[in-house]
C-alpha cells in the first residue's frame, strides 16, 4: 500500500495516525457535478469536435463512448486522457501541418464573462458561493426533481446574466471570474440536461422519474450559452466501438 | 492548506508561482513569493513538491488554517517530508523505482 499510495499516507504521516491500527474522521464530500462522464462532444476517435481544428482530451472529452452515463472514475479516466491525448494530438498535428500551408484568418473573441465593460465588477467569492449553493445540495443535485431543478436554473441564468456583463479589473481578476463561469455554464449544462431527461439512468436519477425509460435510451447533446439547447441523438455504437473494447 | 513559505532559505526561483494551479502565490520582484490567495488553496502539495530548496509546507487539512510557523514545521521535521516519502529527494532516490504494481498479472 505504501508503495503504491504514497499520497494516501501523506495526511496520515503528518498527522502521526496510524490508518491500520488507529481510528480517524472521514467526511463525505459531494463535488457538485456529474463526475468523469461528460464533456465536449467527439465526431469521432480523431477526437474532432465541430470545431475545425479544435480536438478535445482526456477530462475535457466525453467519456461517454466508453462509460455511457456512469462515472469514468476508477482507471477509466486516466486510460481515456493518455489515450484520447495521443489520438488528439496526432490529428491536431496533421491539421496543424496543412493548415501552416494556408494563409492566417482572423480571429475573433466569443467570450465575455469577465471581457464585458470593465467598470462592472461581480463579487467573484460570492459568486462562487452562489454556484455551489445550487450544485452541492443534495435535494437539488442528487434528488432531482423538476421543480427543484427549474428553480435552480433560474437563479443559475441570473447569476450567468451577471457574468456575462462583467469585467476583471486585473489579470487575477479575469482569470478567477472565467473559472467562475466555467463553474456555472456546467451548472447550467447540467441541469438543462437533466430535466429533459425524464429517467433515472446511469448516474442521473430522478426522484419524480425514478424508473429506466427504454425510449430514452440516447445521448443528450447540449449546446449553447446564453441560451442553451439540448437534443437527443442516437447511440452510434459503430463509431466508439473500438474505443470502447 | 499552504500553511508556511520559508523565506530564508528560498531562492526566488518562483517554481510555486507557476506549478499552483490555483494561483496562490504571487511574485515579488526581486524578493521571495508571497502567500497572497491563501484561501484559494486545494491542498494538493503541488509547489511544495516542486520547491527545490524545501521551503514549503501544505497541512493536510484542506478547510482550516493553523497559522504555523517557520519553527514549527522545522521542529517536526516536516519540511521537505513529502518529497522524502516519493523519492523526489537525492537521499530518497530508490524510492522511485519501488512501486511495481504497474507490472498487472500478464
Ligand atoms: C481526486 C481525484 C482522484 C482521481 N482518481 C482517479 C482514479 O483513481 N483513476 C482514474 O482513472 N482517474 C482518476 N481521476 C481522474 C483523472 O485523474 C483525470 O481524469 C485525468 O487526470 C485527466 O487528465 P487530463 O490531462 O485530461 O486533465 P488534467 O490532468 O486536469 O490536466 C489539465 C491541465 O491543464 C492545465 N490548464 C488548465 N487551464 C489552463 C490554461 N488556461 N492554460 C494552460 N494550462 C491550463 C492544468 O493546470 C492541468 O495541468 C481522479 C481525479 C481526481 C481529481
Ligand atoms: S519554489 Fe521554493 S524556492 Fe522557489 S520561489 Fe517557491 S518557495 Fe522559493
Ligand atoms: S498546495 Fe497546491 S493549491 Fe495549495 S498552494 Fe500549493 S500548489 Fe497551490
Amino acid at each position: 500500500m505504501r508503495r503504491a499510495q504514497p499520497n494516501f499516507f501523506l495526511p496520515f504521516n503528518r498527522r502521526g495516525i496510524d490508518p491500520f491500527t488507529e481510528r480517524f474522521q472521514v467526511t463525505l464530500r459531494l463535488e457538485g457535478t456529474v463526475r468523469g462522464t461528460g464533456g465536449l462532444r467527439l465526431l469521432g476517435l480523431d477526437c474532432s469536435t465541430n470545431v475545425p481544428g479544435l480536438y478535445a482530451a482526456g477530462d475535457n472529452a466525453t467519456r461517454e463512448p466508453i462509460c455511457g452515463g456512469f462515472t469514468g472514475g476508477g482507471s477509466h479516466n486516466a486510460a481515456w486522457a493518455i489515450s484520447t491525448g495521443c489520438f488528439a494530438g496526432n490529428a491536431a498535428a496533421d491539421f496543424a501541418a496543412v493548415r501552416a500551408t494556408q494563409p492566417p484568418s482572423p480571429v475573433r473573441r466569443l467570450g465575455k464573462a469577465g471581457f464585458s465593460k470593465a467598470g462592472t465588477v461581480v463579487d467573484n467569492e460570492a459568486a462562487i458561493k452562489a454556484v455551489q449553493a445550487e450544485v452541492f445540495p443534495l435535494d437539488i443535485n442528487y434528488f432531482r426533481t423538476e421543480s427543484a431543478l427549474t428553480a435552480s436554473l433560474e437563479r443559475l441564468d441570473t447569476l450567468w446574466q451577471r457574468l456575462e456583463s462583467s469585467g476583471g479589473v486585473s489579470d487575477v481578476a479575469l482569470l478567477a471570474l472565467r473559472q467562475t463561469a466555467a463553474m456555472t455554464a456546467t451548472a447550467r449544462w447540467m441541469y438543462n440536461a437533466a430535466l429533459a431527461r425524464t429517467e433515472t439512468r446511469g448516474m442521473h436519477r430522478r426522484d419524480d422519474f425514478p424508473k429506466q425509460d427504454q425510449a430514452q435510451h440516447h445521448r443528450l447533446i447540449v449546446s449553447g450559452l446564453a441560451n442553451i439547447a439540448v437534443r437527443s441523438e442516437p447511440v452510434q455504437a459503430a463509431s466508439f466501438r473500438e474505443a470502447a473494447e | 492548506m499552504i500553511e508556511v513559505l520559508d523565506t530564508d532559505i528560498c531562492t526566488d526561483c518562483n517554481l510555486c508561482v507557476s506549478v499552483c494551479p490555483t494561483n496562490v502565490f504571487q511574485a515579488v520582484p526581486d524578493g521571495p513569493p508571497v502567500i497572497a490567495r491563501q484561501d484559494s488553496c486545494q491542498t494538493c502539495y503541488m509547489c511544495e513538491i516542486y520547491c527545490p530548496v524545501d521551503a514549503l509546507y501544505v497541512d493536510p487539512d484542506p478547510s482550516h488554517v493553523y497559522g504555523l510557523s517557520v519553527e514549527a514545521v522545522k521542529k517536526d521535521r516536516l519540511f521537505g517530508s513529502y518529497r522524502q516519502a516519493i523519492g523526489w529527494a537525492k537521499e530518497t532516490r530508490h524510492l522511485r523505482h519501488v512501486d511495481d504494481h504497474f507490472r498487472l498479472p500478464q
